[in-house]
């Protein structure tokens, strides 16, 4: 998967769990510099995202990852997930 | 001492402070003569309303009911029932049959009053119905030493619903610590209750794990004065405690062990997780004790055991100690937390019960068979799943989302499965149950 199928997956999941958890809210617009706690994602939430992101990318970098990260911004949420994407393991 | 004398004996002013409109020992009040040795329930939104609640009534009312903001009419209505309250106290107006905070507050000093109130505090559940446990305010402020110099003039920062044991804790500890409390109105969103505590200089933050991961990915993180950082609710990993080292060099950083059953239990300020093998020994811990048996912690609270109200009986062995439900393990000089025993899941430090989803699960027609279980998560602890046997006939798509909708309607988030998966067949035991 390359840079920009990457950053749309993760945007096509966030867009599947906003749906589900915030329905009646308007979907933010995720730039790179977007603010992910302030999107309105809470952590129950985000923690759907993540397992939904492991089921659909077949990885997941917080757990795979050796240090203490938590990415602030959607840029630095899809980067983090570029880091790790050659652990991707998925049937296709 | 009652909380009236506690508060009235401190040095600092300042009660609650939420941005706006701080709260004064001079605004305290007493408590109307009618509503004494009452059971009395309280129901608020605001913090500097509920302050102004506890401080008045207690020593003054036999029996002091806490529910939480957020509680449904229904909750409040069948634990009104349960509990036997005389007089529910609320700002609400989804709520029958209640009384304004300003109708059972008077203009005056609050009483020290020396009647020996019991105070009762609710826990959640999986579909919401909370179970409510008796304390007193020995057994609550057990930990809490006025000698301690870093309380004094502590700003302790609320992110829990002070209702509930964490959050009652905070606030006590502010109350009667001579600290103040600072707390971001009702309907503030996350992110800007961090920015508004930053703001106000929060030096002492209580949170699970789950919450302060979501913390340190706030920019204002790091403008958090803090002294004094505190984890409880959930096991905390090593990622976590060292991240927050990391982000708060100059912070102790302490992580709680407690259960609302049986009171706090201890603190673990070492920065590793689990806690030293030592505090097993018997005396080693203040006013409570310690034992692992069979792989499971049992805690025991020795100023005020404490007891479920309303028919429950907790599990407590001939020793008086009770189970938390914890799965241990001690190596070497350490005990570490491997989860929880039995069934219940910890999502984000909420304890769900799978057969309680699943009793809901059968509700739909087309559920054949069904186990919830759990699949970690690096952000919550665990998230709930499910594994479904369906009817021939039923649509998958369509099944998955009406299952979804029902447990929206009848469990607490938390609860909810977040992967179903269909599966031909799942096994039964001898006796024909689904093996877990």
């Amino acid at each position: 998967m390359n840079g920009s199928d990457l950053r749309h997956a993760i945007e096509g999941t966030f867009a599947d769990v906003w749906e589900m958890e915030k329905p009646d809210a308007p979907q933010p617009t995720l730039q790179d510099d977007t603010v992910l706690l302030e999107t309105g994602l809470d952590s129950l939430a985000f923690a759907v995202f993540v397992g939904d992101l492991e089921d659909r990318l077949g990885y997941d970098p917080f757990v795979l990852s050796t240090e203490a990260y938590y990415p602030r911004t959607f840029g630095e949420f899809v980067a983090f997930y570029a880091r790790f994407a050659d652990h991707a393991q998925t049937d296709s | 001492m009652n909380l009236a004398a506690r508060v009235l004996s401190r040095s600092l002013p300042t009660l609650v402070d939420d941005g706006s409109r701080p709260l004064h020992a001079q605004d305290l009040a007493g408590l109307a003569p009618e509503a004494q040795g009452e059971t009395l329930a309280v129901c608020v939104r605001r913090a500097d309303d509920l302050v102004k609640l506890i401080v008045a009534a207690d020593g003054v009312v036999d029996r002091l009911l806490l529910l939480s903001a957020s509680a449904s009419p229904a909750d409040v209505a069948r634990l009104r029932q349960a509990v036997g309250v005389t007089r529910l106290v609320s700002d609400r107006d989804d709520l029958e049959d209640v009384i304004h905070p300003q109708d059972v507050l008077e203009p005056g000093v609050p009483s020290h009053g020396g009647r020996p109130t019991q105070w009762l505090i609710t826990t959640s559940g999986t579909t919401g119905p909370a179970k409510v446990v008796r304390h007193d305010l020995a057994s609550l402020t057990r930990t809490i030493r006025l000698e301690d110099g870093q309380l004094s003039g502590a700003r302790w920062g609320l992110l829990y619903d002070p209702t509930r044991f964490a959050g009652l804790q905070v606030v006590l500890h502010a109350l009667c610590g001579d600290g103040s409390l600072l707390v971001p109105p009702p309907g503030t969103a996350f992110a800007d209750a961090v920015a508004l505590l930053a703001r106000l200089g929060c030096d002492h933050l209580s949170a699970t794990p789950s919450l302060w991961r979501r913390i340190l990915m706030h920019p204002a993180a790091t403008d958090l004065p803090l002294k004094r950082v505190t984890l409880g609710g959930e096991p905390a990993d090593a990622m976590v405690l060292g991240a927050l080292r990391r982000t708060y060099p100059e912070a102790r950083v302490s992580h709680i062990y407690a259960s609302t059953e049986a009171g706090v239990g201890f603190t673990v300020t070492d920065g590793r997780p689990g806690f030293p093998a030592a505090y097993l020994e018997p005396g080693r811990l203040r006013g409570a004790a310690l034992t692992v048996k069979d792989g499971m912690l049992w805690v025991r609270n020795d100023v005020a055991p404490s007891s479920y109200v309303g028919g429950d009986a907790l599990a407590v062995d001939e020793d008086g100690f009770v189970a938390t439900g914890d799965r241990v393990s001690v190596e070497d000089d350490r005990v570490l937390f491997l989860g929880r025993a039995g069934s219940g899941i910890n999502v984000g430090g909420v304890t769900v019960d799978p057969q309680t989803v699943e009793a809901v699960l059968y509700e739909h027609r087309q559920v054949r068979l069904c186990r919830v279980g759990s699949r970690s998560s690096p952000v919550t602890g665990a998230l709930v799943t499910a594994d479904v046997v369906p009817d021939h006939d039923a649509d998958e798509a369509t099944l998955r989302r009406e299952l979804q909708a029902l447990c929206r309607e009848r469990l607490v988030r938390e609860a909810v499965p977040r992967k179903i998966d269909f599966v031909a067949d799942l096994e039964l035991s001898a006796a024909g149950k689904v093996v877990r």
